[in-house]
């Protein structure tokens, strides 16, 4: 038995499923399988803690990481013999921010360049685009980009996940966003569709719990602690968070927006599009 | 505190295993301490200090004042000039003792002194002027210096001086003699005495020539030898700085070899005399040794008189007793009796022929080096019987009884970690581990000199000691 | 007579700690009087020479290989030996690294996130200290810490920002993670502060069947309130809860602090953000089902606290025997039987067998010498629960089953004979949540299934117990 810490939402999905799952992606450090529409991680120590994982202790998969098949029965992943429990359940939400005094992220230098290079990889309208909230952008970001995780997604991700935080809605944006998922990768879709719910990495959660510390003035190194951490998650993909982050800052400070009245209306449930 | 109350992803534990179990089988990365009790006795003496609200930044300083001290060697010169060293007066290695309470080696070394100092025709006349007073002794300690094995430091003897740039501190060693029948090995016969004349005459004005040329060269290659980047060299290329020296001393010698050929004619000295001298070096692995001590002792002072500081500032024996100082008890010695090191035997020598543990030498395992950098030297871990994972295991040993570590001094194969610096009393008291320290053996009749080399640690009762003033002295400072 | 072999291998080099210890290994063959493997250097030659051997004509840079053979047919042997020895390697190099010794070193190399500590009381301190060093907070499950130390640890912990759990603390979660004796919980709006273990489980378990997730439940020790301590964890403990944004309501569960404190305590919880609601156990005050009922209320929800199974009809017996694992209920239910009945409730183990109803805690200190906590091992309780069960005087048993980390892997399974075996009424106060490894919903099945009355609520188990104590045998149950 190999205990694992997961969101409720994994727990949940795994308890309605069974049979085989298909494997999409292994690494040494991430195994990525395919529970219908969704994506679902079993991460390692070593690994980015995406929201949709169950997570291992260890510091790499070992065996796992070689496994020959994968199932689920009685709502527990089976690793070919070994049974992934999970034993604790993990809070992936992203931090409630009240979005009153919101200003922008300050970037030290590092940060600054890594936001730069990577905002110069994608379409010059799509961030403007973004920053207004106009539905238009979402085309040019989806799926943009290469890798499991394209850096068009980290972006809307980023901006989506802090609209979910400081509760204001974007209804334009985040229909158009389920529109598309399909034209993205699997791991990227779920990765989204769970930007939309307000579930995120740890280190991109830091950042916003760090911000009403930098808001009120005291907290501006453990913001830039939290910045940096984000920064160096996987290759582009923290650094396209912290961009969609700025983004939604931007957006949210330069006009009004409606608070939403539940948090959770405008989600569809999970198993409302393709992947 | 990044976060409130931040899901602890890795725990330390101590104590009960299910406890650990049940952090495990959340998957939370789990660290187990091997906790056992602490030596008898020292339970309430280590809550007391644990909790003297000095002792976390006294000790954080002590640390920072060892690791900020560079050592230069900037002069050679005799014991009588440096260290005020009059006639009849010696010095000797570890803690203060009496002649009649002084071992073999130790006697036989001082024998040898009073004879290189023409006190006595013959060293077999010299006991009676030890006994009766005469001749007074004093440890190296007391006047900044440091002396390996028996370390008899005589007025006419040359010494090292070594200095810290910062603060223009300093301390002094001998020169070595190389091994076998030595002076500080014990033994005192015409060879021994015609070796130290030389090293007078010949060997000591030559080093001071180099030495001084080197220092007052203003070119690249000029300056006065900074003995601790040797040591971080050396202890990168299989020298633990105590037992072993090799490296050391060959880059010793080619830093000083050109001055030698340069300076030695203008003071005076033949070709010869040169040639003599190199080859000595060259051909005495330990030379480098008395540099090393003298350069840990000018760390370590650093850190003395540190109100609240646990850190042990001198390992120090005498062939009779061990003792050690501490940071935060001034210059009060804690001793007990030195044991015979367990190692390997020169010739027929057996175990029975070993005197007690000797020597000023311990200060390098004190700053960290020596046994505590085993890991770098396997090599000598072998004089045991030990293999090479036993090597790495005394190093990370020692980490459990240090406070730190020296980003200096690192030990590639432990992926460069820094060595195990600043024994803290507490540690030791806590998990019952000795300071690991390698040591040469001398034969315990005076005269005999070296019969092997080995591993010794001290005698476990005079940390408890220690702990126990450090405890008092924190109780009355309320 | 002896024979004497001197050779001299040109080229040859090993270290001279390796050539002693070749010496010394070819001298322990049979055969071998005397044995010197050494480099030709001169101070070698020289021991060689007072060894008696031949000196050879040689360089420093050639290895001497010096045999001294009870006979010459012992050569090809003792050659072997020194070929063999030279060439020596050890094949264990990677060798299992020790684990460290100290809290202090583990921290210093791991970076671990948080300590806990459960050694001996009398080391206890060391290890907490080292965590305070090393600016970690800390837990200690360890009893029998001394007041005074409890003192030091929390006085440096305030000044550092820092948090101490415990001394004596049982339970706490900390953003998710079981610590000591804890339950399995889903993420939420509450964080509690407890002086209290089981109290604190208690609460986990009911705000868990009401669907109220818990984001952290921070254990502080059962002396944190006193004066000597001055609530310095429970100030601590209500600023982080109050720090973290996912905290919507505080939860402190104490017994009644020192008056000094509890002004200080009240204070402090008043100038938080977050609202706090204060949950002071003791006689005449709410019970810990009340408490969770208020705060689930607060949160628009409401708990279900319906048993599961019907206990089996009254017997002629009248006395309410409760035989427990968790201190706080223990004391919960002493306190709600003393003041349904009116009497004197016994609280040592002999009272099971007394004339009056009696509760005991099997977790106390004086029933865990030598022995570990009920909660582990059943052993003791199960034994005091046959007697109970089968003394004519008794009317009905109430008892604790307390599931979640740490706790034993199946404890229905040991007592369901016991139960099944019995015509006694038993009712249960099961102690645990839908999440916990031991299976919540299979434990009270087969607890059920045993002919016990399992409910979530302690309050309720005892009540009902004493109501079935006290119907005339035969009655409807």
């Amino acid at each position: 038995m190999v205990p694992a810490a997961a969101p409720a939402r994994v727990r949940d999905r795994l308890a309605a499923a069974s049979g085989p799952v298909p494997v999409v992606h292994r690494g040494l450090h991430a195994l990525y399988l395919r529970l219908d529409d969704l994506c679902v991680g079993v991460t390692a120590a070593g690994a980015t803690s995406v929201p949709c994982a169950l997570r291992v202790a260890s510091p790499d998969l070992g065996p796992l990481a070689a496994v020959r098949s994968a199932r689920v029965a009685d709502g527990v992943l089976h690793l070919d013999d070994s049974a992934v429990v999970v034993r604790r359940l993990v809070d992936v939400s992203v931090p409630r921010l009240d979005p009153a005094p919101l200003r922008q992220v300050p970037l030290a230098r590092g940060a600054a360049d890594v936001v730069g290079a990577v905002a110069a990889e994608l379409p010059a309208p799509a961030l403007r685009l973004l920053a207004a909230g106009d539905p238009a952008a979402v085309l040019l970001l989806v799926g943009r980009g290469s890798g499991l995780t394209p850096l068009g997604d980290d972006v809307l991700a980023g901006w989506l996940a802090l609209h979910r935080a400081s509760g204001a809605a974007a209804p334009a944006v985040e229909d158009a966003v389920v529109r598309h998922l399909g034209r993205t990768t699997l791991l990227s879709a779920t990765l989204l569709d769970c930007a939309l719910r307000g579930e995120v990495l740890p280190q991109y959660a830091a950042v916003v719990r760090a911000l009403p510390g930098h808001l009120a003035g005291t907290g501006r190194p453990a913001l830039q602690a939290a910045v940096t951490d984000l920064v160096r998650v996987g290759h582009t993909s923290g650094a396209g968070l912290l961009l969609g982050l700025r983004t939604a800052i931007d957006h949210l400070t330069n006009q009004h927006t409606s608070p939403l009245t539940s948090p959770r209306s405008l989600v569809p449930s999970h198993g409302g599009h393709a992947a | 505190m990044s976060s409130p109350a931040p899901t602890p992803e890795r725990v330390t534990t101590s104590g009960i295993a299910l406890l650990s179990d049940a952090l495990v089988d959340q998957a939370v990365a789990v660290d187990r301490v091997d906790w056992r009790p602490p030596m008898p006795g020292t339970e309430a003496d280590l809550v007391t200090v644990a909790g003297d609200p000095l002792r976390r930044t006294a000790n954080a300083r002590a640390l920072e004042a060892v690791l900020g001290v560079q050592a230069t060697l900037v002069d050679v010169a005799p014991a009588s000039e440096v260290l005020g060293l009059g006639r009849g007066e010696f010095l000797h290695a570890g803690p203060p003792i009496t002649w009649d309470r002084a071992s073999g080696p130790l006697r036989g070394g001082l024998m040898a002194g009073a004879a290189f100092e023409g006190l006595v025709d013959d060293p077999e006349a010299a006991p009676a002027s030890f006994a009766d007073g005469t001749f007074t002794l004093g440890p190296c300690h007391h006047r900044g210096a440091v002396g390996p094995m028996a370390g008899v430091v005589t007025p006419s003897m040359w010494m090292f001086v070594l200095e810290d740039p910062e603060t223009g501190r300093r301390t002094y060693c001998s020169l070595n003699e190389g091994l076998g029948k030595v002076l500080r090995y014990g033994a005192y016969s015409p060879d021994v005495l015609e070796r130290l004349r030389w090293m007078a005459d010949v060997l000591g004005p030559l080093l001071r020539a180099a030495v001084r040329a080197k220092a007052a060269d203003t070119s690249p290659k000029g300056g006065a030898v900074d003995v601790t980047g040797i040591l971080t060299q050396m202890l990168q290329m299989g020298d633990e700085a105590h037992n072993r020296n090799r490296a050391g001393t060959l880059m010793l010698l080619r830093d000083l070899a050109p001055y030698l050929v340069t300076a030695g004619p203008d003071a005076g000295f033949s070709a010869d005399d040169v040639a003599a001298a190199l080859a000595f070096v060259g051909g005495n692995d330990h030379f480098f040794l008395n540099l090393a001590m003298p350069a840990c002792k000018l760390a370590l002072d650093a850190a003395r008189g540190i109100e609240g500081a646990t850190l042990v500032v001198a390992m120090a024996r005498n062939g009779t007793d061990f003792g050690i100082q501490t940071a935060g008890t001034g210059d009060e010695w804690f001793t007990g009796p030195a044991q015979v090191a367990e190692g390997l035997f020169l010739g027929d020598y057996g175990p029975d022929d070993a005197n007690p543990d000797i020597g000023d030498s311990a200060i390098t395992e004190t700053a960290g080096i020596g046994g505590f950098a085993m890991a770098t030297a396997p090599a000598i871990v072998r004089l045991v019987g030990g293999s090479v994972p036993d090597a790495l295991a005394t190093t990370r040993r020692m980490h459990e009884i240090t406070l730190g570590e020296n980003p200096r001094w690192q030990v590639p194969v432990l992926e460069f970690q820094g060595t195990p610096t600043g024994i803290d009393v507490s540690l030791v008291c806590r998990t019952g581990i000795l300071p690991q320290i390698n040591t040469g053996m001398a034969g315990k009749v005076a005269g005999v000199g070296q019969v092997g080399a080995g591993l010794v640690t001290p005698p476990a009762e005079i940390f408890p000691a220690a702990l126990a003033r450090l405890a008092e002295l924190a109780r009355a400072r309320g | 007579m002896s024979h004497e072999h001197v050779e001299v291998r040109a080229g040859a080099y090993a270290d001279s700690v390796a050539l002693l210890q070749v010496s010394r290994t070819v001298a322990g063959t049979p055969g071998v009087e005397a044995a010197q493997v050494a480099m030709a250097t001169d101070l070698n030659l020289e021991v060689l020479a007072q060894m008696g051997f031949t000196l050879p004509a040689t360089t420093p840079d050639a290895m001497v290989v010096a045999l001294r053979l009870a006979d010459a047919d012992a050569l090809p042997a003792a050659l072997a030996a020194v070929d063999a020895a030279l060439v020596r390697r050890r094949s264990d190099t990677t060798a299992e690294v020790a684990p460290h010794r100290t809290t202090r070193a583990a921290l210093r190399e791991h970076g671990g996130d948080l300590a806990l500590v459960s050694v001996p009381g009398s080391g206890a301190f060391l290890e907490a200290m080292d965590a305070l060093d090393a600016d970690r907070d800390v837990m200690v499950f360890s009893d029998n810490v001394p007041l005074a130390q409890e003192v030091a640890l929390k006085r440096t912990a305030a000044e550092r920002g820092l948090l101490v759990m415990g001394p004596d603390c049982g339970t706490a979660v900390v953003g998710g993670v079981g610590l000591g004796f804890a339950n399995v919980v889903e993420p939420g709006p509450v964080g509690l502060v407890a002086a209290s273990g089981t109290g604190c489980q208690q609460l986990l378990a009911l705000l868990d069947r009401a669907g109220v997730g818990v984001a952290s439940a921070l254990g502080v020790g059962g002396r944190d309130l006193s004066a000597e301590v001055g609530g310095l964890a429970t100030l601590e403990a209500l600023r982080r809860l109050d720090a973290d944004p996912a905290v919507e309501v505080i939860v402190l569960v104490s017994k009644p602090p020192a008056p000094e404190v509890g002004e200080a305590v009240e204070r402090a919880a008043a100038a938080l953000s977050t609202p706090v609601e204060l949950a002071l156990l003791g006689p005449g005050r709410a019970d810990l089902t009340e408490v969770a009922e208020r705060v689930v209320t607060r949160l628009g929800l409401s708990v279900d606290l319906a048993p599961s199974g019907t206990a089996r009809a009254a017997v002629d017996g009248t006395l309410v025997r409760g035989l427990y694992v968790g201190g706080t209920l223990a004391q919960e239910a002493a306190l709600l039987l003393a003041d349904g009945t009116g009497t004197t409730v016994g609280r040592a183990a002999a009272d099971l067998a007394g004339p009056g109803h009696a509760v005991v805690d099997f977790g106390d200190d004086e029933l865990t010498v030598g022995r570990a906590h009920p909660m582990i091992d059943p052993t003791l309780r199960d034994e005091h629960l046959a007697r109970v069960l089968a003394d004519p005087a008794t009317g009905a048993v109430v008892l604790d089953v307390v599931l979640g980390h740490g706790a034993e892997a199946d404890p229905a399974a040991g007592l369901a004979p016991l139960v099944a075996g019995s015509a006694v009424p038993v009712v249960v106060a099961l102690v645990g949540t839908r999440g916990d490894p031991q299976g919540h919903d299979a434990q009270a099945a087969a607890l059920v299934a045993a002919g016990a009355e399992v409910h979530p609520s302690n309050a309720a188990a005892v009540r009902r117990a004493l109501a079935l104590a006290l119907s005339p045998a035969g009655g409807a149950a």
